[in-house]
């Protein structure tokens, strides 16, 4: 009975703990629309969305907030921030996501699939959802900026998702070519 | 004959526009407001009497678009500290009651309809979420200033 009542109490105890130290659990976020249009949006301008992320979990507000000594506007700062920062790995995820689904129709009306890109596809795919989660549970627990870092990295695995996408189609354009010139 | 361009091209439409337009307007914050003022609510396509006479419409509606999404990138770029700034420098130029036009801003949120129709929707909430924190820190200040502050009173609804 007593070794039940542990069990159980940790993970209550552990959320006491995240909520005493500001976790932000019950911050309702939107979700981002799932459109392609979002996509080609955001893949507009790069250096805006470097700009965005950079200013996203940049600790440089925060520290102005804090600076003005209000204890309120810390916590509104806070609400807001997280708010938007979870906004933002919500928007990478679903794109991403779209992208992965857009490839898996593709790939399963192909012949010549290539089983180690696909497999290095697969690997960066969970690296990434791993990292998303990761952030999005550091944004709620202890803020935008103390794991901001690994925003960065969210990034990179992106876009190299998306290059090894592309190489994939740049590939699939170039094999049928070859079939056809019997090379 | 066409009764333009009497000065070809959208990068001389959109240079007008910067030169002789927006330099007379004291803040971005300003020109942002002005910028999407040009631009329908119905349609969404922009215009400007005097730069639709002096170029193809079709030039002086890019170069607005342009010239929006431009000044939309730079200010919801920009630190709390310098948006805080901005808008401060907006109130001030309004001539407007500062109380007044920052319940309204707060209240009507008209900042909204400012956005670019193209921008990058992460960029868009960052923009809009800082412009409340801006607001609040303005309204702070302004109560900081007449010894009234109260931490007590939220302004702003976290749950929002």
């Amino acid at each position: 009975m007593m070794e039940i009542l542990v069990f159980a109490g940790i993970p209550v105890l552990l959320l006491l703990l995240l909520s005493l130290l500001g976790a932000t659990w019950n911050l309702e976020v939107d979700a981002p629309e799932e459109s392609s249009e979002v996509f080609a949006r955001r893949t507009q301008s790069n250096r805006d969305s470097a700009l965005c992320i950079r200013r996203i979990f940049s600790p440089e507000d925060m520290r102005f907030v804090n600076r003005l000594g209000s204890p309120r506007l810390q916590q509104v700062y806070r609400a807001e921030r997280t708010r938007v920062a979870l906004y933002w790995v919500h928007l990478i995820s679903v794109d991403v996501r779209q992208i992965m689904r857009k490839h898996r129709l593709a790939a399963a009306s192909k012949e010549n699939l290539q089983v180690r890109r696909e497999m290095a596809l697969i690997l960066h795919y969970a690296e990434f959802r791993i990292l998303c989660g990761l952030l999005a549970f550091s944004i709620r627990v202890f803020g935008p900026h103390a794991l901001g870092n690994i925003a960065g990295h969210v990034v990179q695995l992106s876009e190299g998702i998306g290059r090894v996408l592309e190489d994939a189609t740049a590939a699939g354009r170039i094999e049928p070519l070859r079939n056809v010139s019997g090379a | 004959m066409s009764d333009y361009p009497k000065r070809g091209g959208l990068q001389n439409a959109y240079e007008d526009l910067l030169h002789r337009t927006l330099a007379s307007i004291p803040s971005d914050l300003s020109r942002l407001i002005y910028l999407a003022s040009t631009r329908d609510y119905n349609t969404g396509t922009y215009h400007h009497e005097g730069l639709s006479v002096r170029y193809a419409p079709a030039e002086a509606r890019d170069a607005l678009k342009t010239a929006h999404q431009e000044v939309f990138s730079k200010l919801a770029t920009l630190s709390l500290e310098q948006l805080v700034e901005e808008l401060e420098l907006y109130v001030r130029v309004s001539r407007e009651q500062p109380s007044g036009l920052l319940r309204t801003w707060q209240q009507l949120e008209p900042y909204r309809v400012a956005v670019p129709m193209e921008a990058d929707p992460a960029l868009v909430r960052l923009f809009l979420s800082n412009i409340r924190l801006a607001l609040e820190v303005l309204k702070h200040r302004r109560l900081q200033n007449q010894g009234l502050l109260s931490d007590a009173s939220p302004l702003l609804s976290l749950g929002r």
